[in-house]
């Protein structure tokens, strides 16, 4: 990719500096300019791609065909996976695997590689490090894009983005299943698994039979909150500067949590969402449980196994990463589990009882939420896109 | 418009107002709209410089708020697009028609093409250098949610470009 990122800043340079510093007008300095922006100039390269207008008339037609073709891959992937040599397929053992760090978490973890390797979604043996599938994108033009466990360790929730220009790429999800060896079983699309817009966030429940996702609308700045349930949609509109992050699902689907702040600012909170609510604003749907610390950022949260216990993360002063657990209902936090320097950013999710703490590239540690006790893993995963164990 | 900043607004407005306007420009298209998006993210700080706790977090505020600013307008651009067929035109300005050679432009249509949120990331990550934690924190999303961003982005422009020669 670097002769790509080095082609991207060259690009960006020449278009900015066209911008002079001696052009600029004053802080306080107004000049005549179109009321909307966006003179509807043809951008740069319509002499390459003259697409734009056409794409605008036919993009609902497009939306439209999407689903339908949707449709017709939910009732064509199973017939690939079980087809020798189909999307999903079993490897074998990888010869030169450095085992991870023994502990008490789910056998297997999904690994999502970056996009231009060879092998785009790994499964690793948590035990071993070994890999034991590998997983390619049922569609063509999708990219794997997140992955989510569910309470079985054998089941995951994978999300596949369509690689197409334009303002509204859809996600398809599907179930992956591993046999009790950690091989490819199965990949399932979901009954409906079109999500019209690129996810940004994706949770399951336990038995898997409940995803929820947060997106960006195709039009507009507003997010959309997202419950997929027995091949049904249920959406919760997110209303800009409000954003949602980090979302977790109870064991049973029936509450959806998750992290909102107006954009940027850092003030977030932890919101919980009824499920079986009437669609409409996601905010009025839902109820706040925690206010994160005022000089936290950065800030994540998952339900602890018993639905019971959140478990919310933040970084303060110089990336100094805090864990603590919090009882809905009982209120206040039940002391912090986990503090330390995190200087590379971080993930939090849950590894079956336990917390995973990931800093890619950095360090993963398991947290229990019992003990407090903190193991770092060494993973080969380390600076994998995604994962979900 | 009266001259009633505090101290130090109009230095930093000096200091930093060419990175954002380039910045703005990579996100809307428009010299015109860059320079107000920036002007109104600057009168935006003048009204919170109180309640700002943390000056070293200025900068940081102001980038959120251009972000912030090109989606305002970009939604009104949207209704005015509906109303009146305009073409989107994300990246483009008649000197960097000139400057641009072939091969740039042609980068530059992916670039065009592709979602909202990868153009942002791209533009964070790759004209200001940010690391992807400040690029998240900007964006209110995970370093993860960062990461795949980028990558499913450049993925998707080597793959237009690949289509194109």
């Amino acid at each position: 990719m670097t002769g790509l990122e080095d082609g991207l800043r060259g690009a960006y340079r020449a278009v900015t500096d066209t911008v002079r510093e001696e052009d600029l007008p004053g802080l306080y300095e107004r000049r005549a300019r179109s009321t909307l922006g966006f003179t509807g100039r043809p951008p740069l390269g319509s002499t390459v791609r003259p697409r734009r207008r056409w794409f605008g008339m036919v993009a609902p037609l497009a939306a439209a065909a999407a689903v339908v073709v949707a449709i017709g891959v939910a009732v064509a992937v199973p017939k690939l996976v079980r087809s020798p040599g189909g999307s999903a397929t079993s490897a074998a053992p990888a010869a030169s695997a450095a085992p991870a760090a023994p502990v008490s978490a789910p056998p297997f973890v999904v690994v999502l590689n970056q996009p231009d390797s060879r092998v785009p979604l790994d499964v690793v043996s948590a035990a071993t490090g070994r890999t034991t599938a590998k997983v390619l994108e049922p569609r063509k033009d999708t990219v794997w894009v997140d992955a989510e466990a569910t309470g079985s360790p054998t089941t995951f929730v994978l999300a596949a983005g369509l690689l197409r220009g334009g303002l509204c790429n859809p996600t398809y999800l599907y179930m992956l299943t591993l046999s009790a060896s950690g091989a490819a079983a199965s990949l399932r699309p979901f009954t409906d698994p079109v999500v019209p817009a690129e996810i940004v966030s994706l949770a399951a429940s336990a038995d898997g039979r409940t995803v929820a996702f947060a997106a960006d609308q195709c039009r507009g700045p507003n997010q959309e909150i997202g419950i997929i349930r027995s091949g049904r949609v249920k959406t919760w509109q997110e209303i800009y500067p409000l954003t949602v992050n980090s979302l977790s699902l109870s064991a049973d689907g029936s509450v959806l949590g998750y992290v909102e702040g107006p954009i940027g600012y850092g003030h977030d909170w932890v919101r919980m969402l009824d499920t079986s609510s009437a669609p409409g604003n996601a905010t009025a749907a839902s109820k706040m449980v925690y206010t994160y610390p005022t000089d936290g950022r950065a800030t994540f949260f998952t339900f602890g196994a018993d639905s019971a216990t959140l478990y919310v993360s933040w970084l303060t002063g110089q990336d100094t990463f805090h864990l603590a657990g919090y009882r809905v209902g009982r209120g206040g936090l039940q002391g912090r589990l986990f503090s330390r320097i995190m200087p590379d950013g971080l993930s939090l999710s849950r590894a079956g009882s336990q917390v995973l703490v990931w800093d890619p590239s950095v360090a993963a540690y398991l947290v229990d939420p019992v003990t407090g006790k903190a193991t770092r893993v060494r993973p080969r995963w380390l600076n994998a896109w995604g994962i979900a164990w | 418009m009266r001259a009633t900043a505090e101290p130090g607004l109009e230095d930093l407005y000096r200091e930093h107002a060419l990175g954002l306007v380039r910045f703005a420009l990579l996100l809307t298209g428009d010299r015109a709209t860059a320079e107000d998006v920036v002007q109104d993210a600057f009168l935006g700080l003048h009204r919170r410089w109180d309640d700002l706790r943390d000056r070293d977090r200025v900068l940081a505020y102001l980038r959120t708020a251009v972000v912030n600013g090109t989606r305002s307008r970009y939604r009104r651009h949207l209704v005015a697009r509906r109303l009146g067929s305009e073409p989107l035109a994300l990246v483009e300005s008649a000197e960097a028609s000139v400057l641009a050679g072939e091969d740039r432009r042609t980068l530059l249509a992916a670039v065009d093409a592709l979602p909202r949120r990868q153009r942002e990331v791209l533009a964070l990550k790759y004209f200001l250098d940010l690391s992807e934690q400040e690029v998240a924190s900007i964006l209110s999303i995970s370093r993860g949610a960062v990461a795949s961003t980028a990558s499913r982005a450049l993925t998707a422009l080597a793959r237009r470009l690949r289509e194109e020669s």
